[in-house]
């Protein structure tokens, strides 16, 4: 299953780990946590003046999920706007109706990521 | 707790666990509504006699383990079958520190859910700091060296959440609850470093 | 992919009223013991077999399966076909076995038998093979103990997985035997241990059988024997030690293979050298592939085995770091398995976790032992309580194929633990819930232990749903998975029984044939009884009379003289079982007054011949 393979590609070979200057004004950081793991997340964008992120990158320590999904995340938002990686959701298509859950506090962890790095972001305009 | 129990078959008041009653022997059924506390008849509070809990925990099992009913009635031996799965579950929620600081607030009417995502910039910060540093460390001596820091940390977040419910401080509660899981996790991930490079 | 079987439900031990003794039985890989230990005061375990260890060897010979020593008999002196050590291969797949030793036996995978394998020609299973000794054992029991004993508790490795445990459950009820409970090595050792020493702390069990390793960390208080963490290895045994003195004699030989007898020749030596003097030690073996001579000191095989001790300590860290600060306080290491007699081993492990190390009694003898304590305390005898752990973690898929462990490894038993999960997609309305057994973080790497679908999840943005799923583990090793959709309630539940590849359509088959066989079996050992009865009482009264003939009339004489005579004929002719112990007992019967007066004779004659000196 593609997402599958996606998942176990990006927990063994993480993309875009690093970290960008969060002093730069066009740099926002996110830096979200989910306690019941110990999962801690930092993602942040550097966007240009077009409004579309150029590079991003992530430190995340936790669970591979969150490993997985914040790398996942990170590739899937470059090149796009900050409006569009606002509206961030899910499009990955299911081969099967019964797919194998989710972890609580895995889900939506990237996502809140991405908020608060474009939050952190407008808060500097 | 001002609700009190009695034994069902002699009526004595249940004055510590809720398992057995010791002046007749006779097993108790299982009341849902019960914190772990009262169950094993110990105070709800924070601080917890670490020693006794095991004892407690031993001598329960004894009572209600599936292998020790042969000489029981068939009424007590459907007790002693949610017993002995509610014996181990309270003995857990008590020794962990954050299942015990979880079952302290539900008394209180607060749920602390662990999974909720945080934004504590402090807190956050800090750990992916630490974080960071134990995964630049190489040399056998220098994690030695973090695993007794963070042990030393834990400690102290312990010792702050203590006083957090000493005070009745409970607003204080879900974040040092949050911090000490991160600061379990850096002393546990720091340790398997360790076994995996002397391995 | 294999899918969820039935339930098969724990044997509820039947209560109070009188039951049949319950037996201990070490299925072990090199060889196999059962016991029993009475209930009351004083009175000592006993050995069911004679001798007690029974070589877990199977031959096939005149057209028949032989077992035990009879097997390596079979195999040493008439090159009969046969297999040893075949508890490695219980719950195992074709790809998890070494090439030499799918194409020695013609391994094949079957579509309802699982690993199957050909001794002498012979289709079998490992599972088969298991139930042959086990047979062995309980007729061994029943002689003993009485024909309806037929419950017992198996020992099996701490490390064990799911498949391995139900394969040897399989093993028994294809025996006859019910199996109350299994019960993991280490655990029995320190039973046996702590039973008859009556030693208190936190003692460590390090066992090394003939296929096998596990080590477990007990704490031993107040009669509670508590598991407080385990681990292990499933191919790493006392073999493996023998394996590397066949590779060492083959190269200084310049042979070109490792023969099964190049093997024992190994072992041979392999014990030989397991005593304390370090001496060189001359040697000389006759096998079928020619004179083997030599000299072989200590030294040189340390560095051979000493790969083997490396990992099995390494295995023993991973129990070190689950026990975290109780680490500092092990008070001892108990030796088990025949495979902890090599001297080095002994050091070695003493240097790794700094404190004593001893066996306890016959280290092949220990873990029998444990299981007839055991087998005692379930019967309601006993006074002790083991309270055992799981020895690996078990989980479930997340999406992306990664592993969530939901019940840790070295958790007590029984256990019951829930977490909540949530969707993938929006609108998602199905969940796959399979279930894992595992330390890895990748399901591929885990093994598989069944699945099945919660549905009717109400349509909602991805990530809303809440589904809360709830393993429950019972003290037999019975897992339970329930996942219930929270705002419905609906739920779905399964019970685990893993497949190695044995259909229970197949097993419950085997079984009834067995049975079958078993009633024939009967009947043939029940005759083969009363012909040794009828020769040794036919020789006996032959005997009497080439003495005594002149004690008797002549009408007694020619009555006990024709009944004799028909005796005779019916041993000559294999006359059916009834009709021989009819004849036995007319014979006997004649012969009850001719018995009384040889005694007279016999007292008459000793006072006549004088005074004895006391």
């Amino acid at each position: 299953m593609a997402y599958h393979n996606r998942v176990i590609d990006h927990y063994e070979n993480p993309r875009n780990v690093g970290s960008l200057d969060d002093k730069d004004k066009h740099v926002g950081t996110g830096l979200v946590g989910a306690p019941a793991c110990g999962d801690v997340m930092r993602l942040q964008i550097k966007v240009n003046d077009e409004g579309v992120i150029e590079d991003a990158k992530f430190k995340t320590f936790g669970c591979g999920s969150a490993i997985a999904s914040s790398s996942l995340a990170t590739e899937w938002i470059k090149g796009k706007s900050v409006n569009e990686a606002k509206a961030i959701k899910n499009t990955e298509i299911a081969d099967y109706l019964a797919l194998p859950p989710v972890k609580m506090h895995c889900s939506m962890l990237a996502e809140d990521a991405i908020q608060a790095a474009i939050k952190d972001l407008e808060a500097k305009k | 707790m001002s609700k009190t129990y009695n034994c069902v078959s002699c009526k004595a008041p249940l004055e510590e666990n809720l398992v057995i009653c010791r002046v007749c022997q006779a097993l108790q059924p299982i009341y849902s509504e019960v914190s772990p506390f009262r169950y094993f008849g110990f105070d709800p509070q924070f601080d917890l006699d670490e020693l006794k809990l095991e004892r407690e925990y031993l001598d329960l099992q004894v009572v209600v383990h599936p292998d020790k009913q042969a000489k029981r009635s068939a009424e007590e031996c459907e007790y002693a079958k949610s017993h002995a799965i509610k014996v181990t579950q309270a003995y857990e929620t008590l020794k962990d520190p954050i299942k015990r600081a979880q079952a302290l607030m539900h008394l209180k009417g607060i749920e602390l859910n662990l999974e909720t995502h945080i934004q504590d910039p402090e807190l956050l910060q800090q750990t992916l700091e630490r974080q960071e540093s134990l995964s630049n460390l190489s040399s056998k001596a220098a994690i030695k060296a973090f695993i007794d820091e963070s042990e030393v940390a834990e400690a102290i977040v312990m010792q702050e959440l203590s006083q957090a419910f000493r005070e009745s401080n409970f607003d204080a509660v879900p974040e040092r609850v949050a911090a000490l899981r991160y600061a379990q996790k850096l002393y546990r991930d720091a340790r398997m470093k360790l076994m995996h490079l002397t391995s | 992919m294999t899918f969820l079987q039935i339930q098969d439900p724990s044997a509820k031990l039947p209560p109070q009223e009188k039951r049949s003794p319950v037996i201990g039985i070490d299925l072990g890989t090199t060889h196999s013991l059962c016991t029993y230990v009475p209930g009351g005061e004083g009175e000592a375990p006993q050995f069911l077999t004679t001798p007690a260890l029974v070589p877990s060897v199977v031959a096939y010979h005149e057209e028949k399966f032989l077992v035990g020593e009879e097997a390596l008999e079979a195999i040493q002196t008439h090159g009969a076909p046969g297999i040893g050590s075949f508890k490695r291969l219980m719950g195992r797949g074709l790809h998890e076995l070494p090439d030499f030793l799918i194409q020695r036996y013609k391994m094949k995978t079957s579509s309802d038998k699982g690993l199957t394998l050909e001794v002498g020609g012979q289709e079998t299973t490992p599972i088969e093979l298991s139930a042959l000794i086990l047979k062995h054992l309980l007729k061994a029991a029943q002689d003993k103990l009485g024909e309806d004993v037929c419950e017992a508790v198996i020992t099996v490795p701490a490390y064990f997985d799911e498949a391995a445990r139900v394969a040897t459950k399989d093993a028994a009820r294809l025996a006859g035997l019910k199996p109350i409970r299994l019960l993991s090595e280490p655990t029995a050792a320190a039973l046996a241990f702590g039973l008859e020493t009556k030693e208190e702390g936190r003692y460590g069990v390090y066992d090394l059988g003939g296929g096998t390793f596990d080590i477990s960390v007990l704490n031993l208080h107040g009669g509670v024997f508590r598991v407080e963490a385990t681990a292990g290895h499933v191919a790493l045994g006392g073999d493996d030690f023998d394996q590397a003195v066949a590779d060492y004699l083959r190269d200084k030989h310049a042979l070109v293979e490792i023969t099964p007898a190049l093997l024992t020749a190994a072992r041979s030596l392999k014990e030989a050298l397991s005593d304390k003097d370090r001496s060189p030690l001359p040697y000389a073996f006759d096998l079928p592939e020619g004179k083997l001579e030599g000299e072989c000191a200590i030294e040189e095989l340390l560095p051979l085995w000493a790969p083997l001790v490396d990992r099995s300590l390494s295995i023993c860290d991973q129990v070190l770091f689950d026990l975290e600060g109780r680490a500092a306080d092990i008070k001892g290491i108990i030796l088990a398995g025949g495979g902890t007699r090599i001297p080095y081993l002994q050091e070695r492990v003493a240097a790794h976790f700094n404190c004593p190390v001893f066996h306890h009694g016959n280290p092949d003898q220990l873990i029998a032992l444990g299981a007839g304590f055991q087998a005692q305390g379930l019967s309601g005898e006993g006074d002790h309580l083991l309270l055992d752990v799981t020895p690996l973690s078990l989980g479930l898929e997340t999406m992306g194929g990664l592993a969530d462990k939901i019940i840790w490894r070295n958790s007590s038993l029984p256990t019951s633990k829930t977490q909540t999960f949530t969707t993938f997609q929006d609108g998602q309305q199905a969940m796959l819930i399979h279930v894992i057994q595992g330390e890895r973080e990748k399901v591929e790497h885990c093994r598989s232990l069944g699945k099945f679908e919660l549905s009717g999840i109400p349509p909602l943005p991805a990530g809303r749903a809440k589904v809360e799923v709830t393993f429950a583990l019972d003290v037999d090793g019975l897992l339970t998975v329930t996942a219930q959709e929270l705002t419905t309630g609906t739920s779905q539940e399964i019970q685990i029984k893993p497949s190695y590849g044995m259909t229970p359509e197949k097993i419950e088959e085997m079984i009834l044939d067995s049975l079958e066989n078993g009633q024939k079996d009967m009947e043939e050992r029940l005759t083969a009884q009363a012909m040794m009865e009828a020769k040794t009482l036919a020789s006996e009264v032959e005997n009497a009379l080439s003495q005594d003939k002149a004690l008797l009339s002549q009408e007694e004489l020619s009555k006990i003289e024709g009944a004799l005579k028909a005796l005779q004929q019916m041993i000559q002719n294999k006359a059916l079982r009834e009709d021989l112990s009819q004849q036995i007992k007319v014979l006997g019967a004649l012969t009850e007054a001719f018995a009384e007066k040889r005694v007279s004779q016999a007292v008459k004659t000793h006072l006549s011949s004088g005074p004895k000196i006391q």
